[in-house]
């Protein structure tokens, strides 16, 4: 009796640890992919707003504001745009958006798109 | 043995078989659960790789078009007048979206593996019927006109208007030791303000 419940607990036992490590993978994917997805989602933001910058010269406050808020909407903090033309260029002057910022508060990210003013 | 009864019972070996059974089959679907999760977040990676380096060649191809306003000014013909200039633009623009460093690699090696080489650059100049194409491949650079219609893109897109079309290659490392060697092209076009 003893020897049977014994074998039983080892079978149960191996059948834990493996429905547990394969949480444990599909877990691990599923962060990955998010992290990859929303990469990519912030990458098209960041393509958006320097066609936007293009066609001003710059980055308007209200694009700043929108942008902002995008990001938060996104999970992103610590939002920093230091390096961003803020100010309006001349025709094929040189224009610059730098994003950095965490990602869910851990993952540390920076999106630069540099582009020439078309104004 | 078999006498002072030192044989495993029957039910005793079918046990020991069942519980091997169990960790062969659990440890099967975990490695296999491993390679396919593996596979699919490669995939998702290449796919955002691709996505990222085609944004960075729009983003450089439009940096680079900059057109002659006094041109556009006084007869409304858009013209790239400059095209050293707007290839030494599109280079920088180039470095920058892709974040690479002096020697043209890639800083985040999942994306790009390698040296990435601009393998083409052209512009095309649309006056009327007739387009200029000024091609640069390397460091040999050609010039020669044909007539609207009759002209294409490497990647087979009639030009009809005047723009850029830049073309790079890469190299892209994936999972389980596979490389290959990829490659982007894309035309801007640029359009006068009616």
């Amino acid at each position: 009796m003893e020897r049977e419940d014994a074998g039983n607990i080892g079978d149960l036992m191996t059948a834990m640890v493996c429905l547990l490590a394969m949480i444990i993978v599909m877990n691990t994917f599923m962060d990955c992919m998010r992290l990859v997805s929303q990469k990519t989602a912030i990458s098209q933001m960041a393509r958006d707003y320097i066609l936007r910058m293009e066609t001003v010269g710059y980055l308007t406050a209200e694009d700043r504001q929108t942008l902002e808020k995008e990001m938060n909407e996104r999970g992103v903090t610590q939002l920093d745009l230091s390096g961003t033309t803020l100010e309006e260029a001349t025709y094929g002057a040189e224009i610059r958006l730098q994003i950095s910022g965490k990602i869910e508060g851990r993952y540390v990210f920076e999106e630069v798109r540099v582009s020439t003013a078309k104004k | 043995m078999k006498r002072f009864g030192f044989r495993p019972r029957k039910n005793e070996i079918m046990r020991k078989d069942s519980g091997q059974t169990v960790a062969f089959a659990g440890l099967f679907l975990i490695i296999f659960l491993v390679v396919l999760m593996t596979a699919l977040l490669q995939m998702q990676m290449l796919r955002a790789s691709s996505g990222i380096t085609e944004d960075a060649l729009a983003a450089s191809g439009l940096a680079s078009a900059l057109i002659d306003i006094r041109i556009y000014g006084t007869t409304h013909e858009i013209q790239i007048t400059n095209p050293e200039q707007a290839y030494a633009r599109y280079c920088h623009a180039l470095k920058e979206n892709l974040g690479l460093n002096e020697l043209w690699e890639c800083q985040n090696h999942d994306l790009i593996a390698g040296r990435v080489e601009v393998s083409a650059y052209i512009i095309y100049n649309v006056l009327d019927d007739v387009v200029d194409v000024w091609e640069r491949r390397g460091e040999a650079v050609r010039t020669y006109t044909a007539s609207v219609g009759t002209v294409t893109t490497p990647e087979g897109q009639m030009v009809e208007r005047t723009g850029v079309y830049s073309e790079i290659t890469y190299p892209v490392e994936g999972a389980f030791g596979f490389s290959f060697e990829a490659k982007k092209g894309k035309l801007v076009e640029v359009e006068g303000i009616p």
